[in-house]
Parts: structure tokens; C-alpha cells; sequence
């Protein structure tokens, strides 16, 4: 087992009661692995957020940095975790 | 011939001679540099020399607003103001919003310039094109908000718009700015320049209607960006509520939000007590400009300590960074004080900031002692001596006659090697985002055309994620010369000329903005506008001011960092080991200069100049 700590930056705080979580999972699990064990952790108002209703892949909307780094110059969803990995969920927002 | 947008005309004031005259806006001016920005640097340009003292006679201050400002075209009351600045002896070029540009715009005219300087201190009063001076005596020495309001008693009309400096403009304070409403023309010291002039103010009152060449195409372009700002995610689901202090969270989570003069990113991040939530909780109302569905201005109450009862319009997450972040005050009541004390006394908040954090970090090293902070224990975290030093700034009393010029000077004048921790590029204060952990974003304070700027070419791919013109790593250095050049000159023609707010460029149409300021300048003005002719105006205003650079002295030595980006890396967070190294900042500024087609000294080339039609820049260059 594994155990990655889930950083919820603004508004995505409320959807996972507090900005930061350790989740354990199985070895060799991947960035859509712990996505869904957040889905079944939080419930509903989680899985609207993080997933597109229709067609059931994520939402782009929400930026996904794993240490750090946008996961799209890593391996995506399929990207593994290790151990102590931290993985940020940030909501659409921008300013000055 | 200019048959929309422009009212067609320009006031010249001088104040030496108390006259003014008013000229045609040329359909070639309009066509080549369309407003705002371009007309202000293109007017510097051409009459300023760039030997010029900039607190000196020679030198003027030039309002321009854009042809969208005052119309339909939602979030365009914006208007540049350009001189050449006292803090970094480049292009000052700074804007601001609220409702005095398109007052300025109704009353008649597309830009004002002022020249010369008055000899006792005056302000300007234009009323519907009757322009006379008035004495402003009794004014000097009054805060800016005091200002206006007596300024409206006096004319009999509260619906009057003001522009007006504070203490530190009359004190030529170089980090000192201009406020209008509560809004900031913030940086480069142009509220120096204005005080160097005796020009307290300017009020401006006006009844006039800005012209439309073509309704139905005109609502058709306006449409498409109403959609694009309805559809964006972002613009009013969140940003409308909150405003800017949500990038607080978003930095302090990227590992960039710079902190105690740039020595404590990603080791203190004060999200809890400065980030969105503790803003959110001293929220009263908001604010908006003339024409802005948004209305992202937030008004904040501060409500505990002896802050308790203080109101702002603000902080803006730059405030924050500054007042907030760089001193070490992770409090949000002291930095929403500290925030309305620099707009009353008319100092920019960053540039101010960034002072205090430096004179924190000196006084922590030892260099700076009790003796010259007059008995204060001047240590990050001391909110008390924060406000105290921000007025002795704005009245140069003690330890504010050092840092009343910003970094750069301060630190010449201590000596004792405090350059190494004065956090300025060009002279210019840094922005909020730790660089070292967003290569392009850093690309653009090295070379932006008024120093270490944000807004000049600001890198949303990498601070927001933005796949436009395509996605970015921010850590990475390749393709960041390239990616650099696009963000500043289209940012330039869409915001700073045209005018338009930054914030609808990033949250609304940054895939559509170039080819919607064509079909809108089209519909709007009669003038023939493609994409590609859009992107070229915001090409040549970054050309012609690289010149004006360019004979004021600078080479590509100034497009550098401080030594601390250079050679510090980042010690926790989510960018911890990222830095700029020389090589890196090298590699990117050949690929910028080869994108620009500029020498490898960043000089432009006499055949750019020549395909721009800036025929004046590349035989002055000659000249040299």
C-alpha cells in the first residue's frame, strides 16, 4: 500500500472537507485510481465536479498537478504513484 | 477617415504657458497603433528625447483611451498613461480603469497630453471641451480621496472624474502613482512625473457620444464576445464574486507565491489568513467600471485590531503579494489598512511592498540597524512599522527618503552589498509570481518594455493552465522566446491598445481575442483591420518601444534577473529546485530576440523596424 496526500486548492476545499487528505491505496496505482477512491470517499457532489456527466471522463476544467506539475507532461491519468506523492486539484480560476 | 470610436480629437495642455490647442487623431495614428498604449508610446516616441530628465519639463505625461472605450464594448473604460519614467528612465507605461476613461472619452477626446510644467501647482479641469486651469494651492498636501471630493464640491458636480496624485506625487516619490476613483495607475512613478509638473489633478466632465461606423456588424462582433464571456468557466462563476485574491491560493499551491522579499517562497505560503477564504470573509460589496457586467472589484472591511472600520476597494492579489507577502504580514485586516493607506498617500502598492520587504530583510541581515530605521524593530511580520514606513515613504521622512525611489536606488544609496537583495528588474519592483517556477512568465519581466511587468505579456499557459496557443510547462525553458513574443504583442494590441481588461483576455477569449479586436475595430471604426494587422500593432508597440529602450541606454545586460532567481533555487513547495540559471535565461533570450528578428544584443533590426513602418525608429537607431 501506498499513501498520497489530495490537496483541494479554493473552492474544491468544500467538496472534500479540507484542503488536504491522505488517501491509501495499492501499490502501482494510477493518478485515475485515486480519483475514483476520492469518488467513492465524497459521494456525489465530488463525482459532478470531477467528472464530465455525460460522458464520464474527467473535466478538464479541474487542473490536475501531481508534485507540482501539470499531469499533461507527465503520463495523464495513467500517470503511477508512489508513495508520498501529493496531488492538487485546482478549480477553474484566474485573476491578476 | 475615421468614422467611429474616435471622437478625432487630441488636447494639448501646457502647463509652462497655461494654453492648450487640440489636434486631429490621424487615421494613420488610428491604424498603426490604434489607442491607448500605442498612442502613448508612439507620442513619447516621437517628442520626448530619450535623454529627457523625467522629471523635468521636457517630459510628457500622455492619457490615451482606445477606440472601444466609451462605447457598447463591455469592459473598456481603461486608459494608458505613458511618460518616460523617473523609477526606471524606460517607458513608463501603466494603466488604470474605474470611470474616468470613458469620462475623458465622452468629453471629447482620444488622448491628452501635457507638456511643460507649471510653475505654481494647478489642476486641469476639462468640461465638455472647455479646458481651463485652476489652481490647486489649497489642494496640495491633501490625500487622494480628499482631493476628489473637494474638487466635485468646488465644480458644484459630484458626478465629476478625477485623476489626481497624493503626498508622494508631490513629494516625487518615484514609486508614487495616480488614482482615479480607487483605482491605481500604479506603477513606473508616473505620479512623479505628474507632481514634477505642479498638476495636482486633472477633473474631466462629459456629455458626449462616441460613434459607431457600423451598428449591425458592431453588435454582432460585441456578441460573440458576450458569449465567450458567458461561456467561460471562470469570468462569472467565480472571478465576479471573488476577484483576484483566488490566485493567492493558486500560486501559494504552484509553489510561486514569492514571499519575504523573495527569500521564503514555498516555505511560507499564507493561504489561511491572506488567500481567498480570509478575503471572502471581509467582504462588504463590490465595485465595477463604467461598462463592466463583471464588477470584480471586491469592497473589504477590515474588522479586528486597530484596523477594525477600515474599507477598501481591494487588495488585488498584487497588493497582497506585496503588502502581505513580501513583509511577512499574514494579516488581512494590517494589509487591507496598508492597502487604502498607499491609495490615500498615492504610492503603488506593489513597488511599495516590495521596498518594505527589502528593508525588512536588510534590517534581518544586519544591514540596515535600529539607528537607521529610527529605533523600529523593522522584522518581517511587523505590521505596526509596515504602515508607519509606508507613510514615512510617501513624506521621504527617515528611512522613507531611502526607499522612496524604489530598490534600485535605495540600494545604492545603503551600499554594504544590498543590491544582491533588491528585487527589481530595470528598476521596476518584481510582480507576485515566483518565477523561478514560470520560465515564459519570468521571459516577460526580463524584457518587458517597463521593467519586471505581469500585465506586459503575462504567461496564463503557465500560471493558469490555459492551452492557448497551446500548453506549456512552466518549468520547461525551450519555446519559451517564442511563447513570450506572442504573449506580450498580443496582449498589447487587445488590452493595452484597443483598451480592454486583461481579465476577459484570460478568461474569456484568449483563442478568439485577436480576430474579435479586428471584426470590432472593423464594425467600430470603418478602419480595414485583419487578425494579422491586430497582432502587427501590438508588434510595433513593442518595437518602438524596445527603441526608445535602446537610445535611453539599455542593452541586453538589463534584460536580466536578480541574483537571487539566478542562483537560489526554490527550497520547498510545489517548484522546489527551480531557478533560472544564466545559461537558461541566456538560451531563452537568443530564442526571444531570433522570434522578435532583433540582434543577439536585443536590439531590433533596421528590416523589422522597415517592415513595421517605423521608418523614424530604425534612422534614429542609425544615428546612435
Amino acid at each position: 500500500m501506498i499513501t498520497v496526500k489530495v490537496r483541494a486548492v479554493a473552492g474544491m476545499a468544500k467538496l472534500l472537507e479540507g484542503s488536504e487528505q491522505s488517501v491509501s491505496l495499492e501499490k502501482d496505482s494510477r493518478i485515475v485510481d485515486l480519483l475514483d477512491a476520492l469518488v467513492m470517499k465524497y459521494g456525489q457532489p465530488f463525482a459532478e465536479k470531477i467528472y464530465k456527466s455525460k460522458t464520464g471522463e474527467v473535466n478538464n476544467e479541474i487542473r490536475l498537478l501531481l508534485n507540482g506539475r501539470d499531469i499533461a507532461f507527465l503520463n495523464g491519468l495513467d500517470t503511477k504513484l508512489k508513495e508520498g506523492d501529493s496531488l492538487s486539484l485546482i478549480p477553474p480560476l484566474a485573476g491578476g | 477617415m475615421l468614422k467611429g470610436g474616435y471622437t478625432g480629437r487630441i488636447l494639448r495642455v501646457n502647463l509652462t504657458d497655461k494654453t492648450f490647442t487640440e489636434e486631429n487623431t490621424s487615421e494613420e495614428l488610428a491604424r498603426n497603433f490604434i489607442g491607448g498604449a500605442g498612442f502613448g508610446v508612439k507620442i513619447l516616441f516621437d517628442e520626448v528625447p530619450a535623454g529627457a530628465d523625467p522629471l523635468g519639463p521636457e517630459n510628457k505625461l500622455i492619457f490615451a483611451v482606445g477606440p472601444f472605450t466609451g462605447t457598447a464594448v463591455p469592459c473598456a473604460s481603461r486608459m494608458a498613461v505613458t511618460a518616460k519614467s523617473p523609477l526606471t528612465g524606460a517607458v513608463g507605461m501603466a494603466l488604470s480603469g474605474g470611470y474616468f476613461p470613458a469620462e475623458l472619452k465622452f468629453a471629447g477626446y482620444d488622448a491628452l497630453i501635457i507638456e511643460g510644467s507649471s510653475d505654481k501647482p494647478v489642476y486641469l479641469w476639462i468640461d465638455d471641451g472647455k479646458v481651463s486651469f485652476r489652481s490647486a494651492e489649497i489642494l496640495w498636501g491633501t490625500r487622494t480621496f480628499d482631493c476628489q471630493q473637494i474638487i466635485k464640491d468646488e465644480l458644484r458636480d459630484q458626478n465629476i472624474r478625477v485623476a489626481c496624485i497624493g503626498p508622494a506625487g508631490e513629494n516625487l516619490s518615484k514609486i508614487a502613482c495616480i488614482i482615479n476613483e480607487r483605482r491605481a495607475v500604479g506603477r513606473k512613478g508616473l505620479g512623479a512625473v505628474m507632481g514634477s509638473k505642479n498638476l495636482k489633478a486633472i477633473a474631466v466632465r462629459g456629455s458626449g457620444e462616441v460613434p459607431v461606423f457600423d451598428e449591425e456588424a458592431f453588435k454582432e462582433a460585441r456578441s460573440v464576445m458576450n458569449k465567450a464571456m458567458k461561456e467561460s468557466h471562470v469570468l462569472y462563476p467565480s472571478f465576479s464574486h471573488t476577484g483576484t485574491p483566488a490566485v493567492m491560493d493558486l500560486t501559494c499551491e504552484l509553489g510561486i507565491f514569492a514571499t519575504k522579499n523573495w527569500s521564503a517562497t514555498g516555505q511560507w505560503a499564507p493561504v489561511e489568513t491572506l488567500g481567498v477564504e480570509a478575503n471572502n470573509s471581509r467582504k462588504i460589496g463590490r465595485e465595477r467600471c463604467y461598462n463592466c457586467p463583471v464588477g470584480c472589484s471586491q469592497l473589504k472591511l477590515a474588522r479586528e485590531g486597530s484596523y477594525a472600520g477600515t474599507l477598501t476597494e481591494g487588495p488585488e492579489f498584487e497588493s497582497i503579494y506585496s503588502l502581505g507577502g513580501q513583509t511577512g504580514v499574514g494579516n488581512i485586516d494590517a494589509v487591507i489598512a496598508a492597502d487604502r493607506l498607499c491609495d490615500e498617500l498615492g504610492v503603488d502598492t506593489m513597488s511599495a511592498g516590495v521596498a518594505v520587504g527589502f528593508a525588512m530583510e536588510l534590517f534581518e541581515r544586519g544591514i540596515l540597524t535600529k539607528e537607521d530605521t529610527d529605533g523600529v524593530e523593522l522584522r518581517f511580520g511587523n505590521d505596526e512599522a509596515m504602515m508607519e514606513l509606508l507613510l514615512k515613504i510617501a513624506y521621504r521622512r527617515g528611512l522613507g527618503e531611502v526607499l522612496a525611489d524604489g530598490v534600485k536606488a535605495a540600494a545604492a544609496k545603503i551600499g554594504k552589498s544590498a543590491e544582491r537583495y533588491a528585487m527589481h528588474i530595470k528598476g521596476l519592483e518584481l510582480p507576485a509570481y515566483d518565477v523561478r517556477g514560470a520560465k515564459a512568465h519570468g521571459l516577460n519581466y526580463a524584457t518587458s518594455y517597463t521593467g519586471a511587468d505581469h500585465n506586459r505579456g503575462y504567461a496564463f499557459q503557465e500560471i493558469f493552465g490555459i492551452p492557448v496557443p497551446y500548453a506549456v510547462d512552466r518549468f520547461a525553458i525551450e519555446g519559451k522566446g517564442k511563447l513570450t513574443k506572442w504573449n506580450q504583442d498580443v496582449r498589447c494590441v487587445t488590452c493595452d491598445c484597443a483598451t480592454m481588461c486583461a481579465f476577459i483576455l484570460d478568461m474569456a477569449l484568449p483563442d478568439i481575442a485577436v480576430q474579435n479586436t479586428a471584426d470590432l475595430m472593423k464594425s467600430l471604426t470603418g478602419l480595414e483591420f485583419t487578425a494579422a494587422d491586430v497582432e502587427a500593432v501590438g508588434e510595433r508597440v513593442n518595437n518602438l518601444a524596445r527603441v526608445f529602450n535602446v537610445l535611453s541606454g539599455f542593452t541586453r545586460d538589463d534584460d536580466t534577473f536578480p541574483e537571487r532567481i539566478l542562483t537560489e533555487p526554490l527550497k520547498e513547495g510545489n517548484s522546489k529546485g527551480q531557478y533560472i540559471s544564466r545559461e537558461d535565461l541566456n538560451k531563452m533570450l537568443n530564442e526571444y530576440y531570433a522570434a522578435r528578428e532583433w540582434t543577439m544584443q536585443g536590439v531590433p533590426t533596421e528590416e523589422k523596424l522597415l517592415s513595421l513602418g517605423l521608418e523614424s525608429a530604425a534612422a534614429a537607431l542609425k544615428k546612435k
